[in-house]
């Protein structure tokens, strides 16, 4: 392809993307031709059609945005990730989680007693149940009608289900950082329009232990109209009210009809 | 110098976001409702609008554009994805919920665009074909297919004409008195 051809298909498709969006074919044989063209400012056209629509905005008078609608962007600033806060994709280890990360060390002193209450602990609690995994629940609920589906911020990084007349639901998180639990555990909050905005209800507390996790939801109160789902990272065992200051994940649900 | 208000959301400043919000969410609003199905659709688009400009408010460079441009473009972009991902175009007077319109509202013009008027000033001096179909795509939200439609040209030409429109009003923008509608042609290779 000769020079002129190109910068005249990487101008057309510029040009497309700025009146009427990209298929994601066409969207990936531009960012092939950008960077072939790198002289090309990639948004110039689609800042010369934003400032005619402005203009044309402007002109027209700006539209008044309904106040529940200012009161709710009053409460995303808090909401929003840190700047800094990068999502690290972590290599797959065959290292398990924390629930087989338990020292048994301290056994022999304790006694035949304590060993077989543990053993029974362990059976009933921690042990690989036979029922369906995590990853099947998952999937049935998500296939369930009825059950809300959302994705995270990112898109990249999983989804979540919730079917709120079974009170069930799963998330399922990519990428995330494995944490360590004697440190810090992350804890899932659910943004409730029952419930204040500063009180939502604890979805309680869990660790990554892979690339590519399912983690159940445990709400600690009836869930009824969910809006907004919330990751942060928190001291271990969880907090009753969090401050907020580390947000990882937020998955905003779509408003209804 | 002191920051923007987009330099300063790209530092992680979150009152920035909330002066962010305070300040263009009319404008915000105004693009989605122009674009959202119903008011519902809306109003989450203005959210997601939001959110994606604090996510991308990095690229801003005041030198190029003012911050209502930037804005307005993140905004365009972000309906024009979602009307493309739904795979039809929007008919409100059929949906019975239309985005209210309250009224227009006062503002202080150094809000929005440091010299307003001028892409329509710009506008006013490309081809009239060119000028047809950037005004039925931008202030209609036509598609290429329907201006074709509307005006009887093959979807070729239409989609000629956008590019050099496009190509043609951003070199007048930029301050470039040669992109005339007679110049755009032989511009376009050098652009």
């Amino acid at each position: 392809m000769s020079a002129l051809p190109r910068r005249e298909k990487t101008l057309q498709l510029l040009a497309d993307r700025a009146l009427e969006g990209l298929e994601p074919l066409k969207g990936a044989e531009l960012e092939s031709l950008l960077a072939e063209e790198p002289d090309l400012d990639p948004d110039a056209l689609d800042l010369a059609a934003a400032e005619l629509e402005l203009d044309h905005l402007e002109r027209e008078g700006l539209a008044q945005p309904p106040q529940e609608l200012l009161q709710r962007l009053r409460t995303l600033p808090a909401l929003l990730p840190a700047q800094s806060t990068t999502l690290r994709i972590v290599p797959r280890s065959p290292e398990s989680g924390p629930a087989s990360s338990v020292s048994l060390s301290w056994l022999t002193a304790s006694g035949w007693i304590t060993a077989a209450a543990l053993v029974l602990c362990w059976l009933l609690f921690l042990a690989p149940r036979s029922g369906p995994s995590l990853e099947t629940l998952y999937e049935q609920l998500r296939s369930h009608q009825n059950t809300l589906s959302v994705s995270w911020q990112d898109q990249k990084s999983g989804d979540l289900v919730w079917h709120n007349e079974r009170q069930e639901g799963y998330m399922r998180l990519v990428g995330l950082e494995r944490n360590d639990p004697k440190v810090s555990q992350y804890q899932l909050w659910i943004f409730d329009e029952n419930q204040l905005e500063a009180t939502p209800i604890d979805g309680g507390v869990f660790d990554v232990t892979g690339t590519e996790v399912i983690v159940p939801i445990h709400a600690k109160l009836r869930v009824k109209k969910p809006y907004l789902f919330a990751i942060t990272i928190e001291q271990p065992g969880g907090v009753p009210r969090s401050a907020r200051e580390k947000i990882v994940q937020i998955a905003q649900v779509p408003k209804g009809p | 110098m002191n920051p923007t208000l987009l330099q300063r959301i790209a530092a992680g400043d979150r009152s920035a976001m909330g002066e962010c919000m305070e300040r263009y969410a009319a404008l915000v609003w105004s693009v989605a409702r122009r674009v959202a199905i119903d008011r519902a659709d809306a109003e989450d688009a203005v959210q997601e609008i939001f959110i994606s400009l604090w996510k991308t408010a990095h690229r801003f460079d005041p030198e190029v554009a003012s911050e209502a441009t930037f804005i307005t473009m993140i905004a365009r972009r972000r309906m024009i994805d979602q009307n493309r991902r739904r795979g039809r175009r929007k008919d409100r007077a059929l949906l019975g919920d239309v985005p209210p319109d309250l009224g227009p509202i006062e503002r202080d013009p150094s809000e929005l665009a440091d010299d307003p008027g001028r892409a329509i000033q710009a506008l006013s001096q490309l081809r009239h074909e060119q000028r047809q179909v950037l005004e039925l795509g931008i202030f209609q939200g036509s598609s290429h297919s329907e201006i074709a439609v509307q005006t009887g040209m093959p979807l070729g030409t239409v989609k000629s004409h956008a590019r050099r429109g496009l190509i043609a009003l951003r070199r007048l923008l930029d301050g470039d008195a040669s992109s005339s509608d007679s110049a755009v042609d032989g511009a376009e290779a050098a652009s």
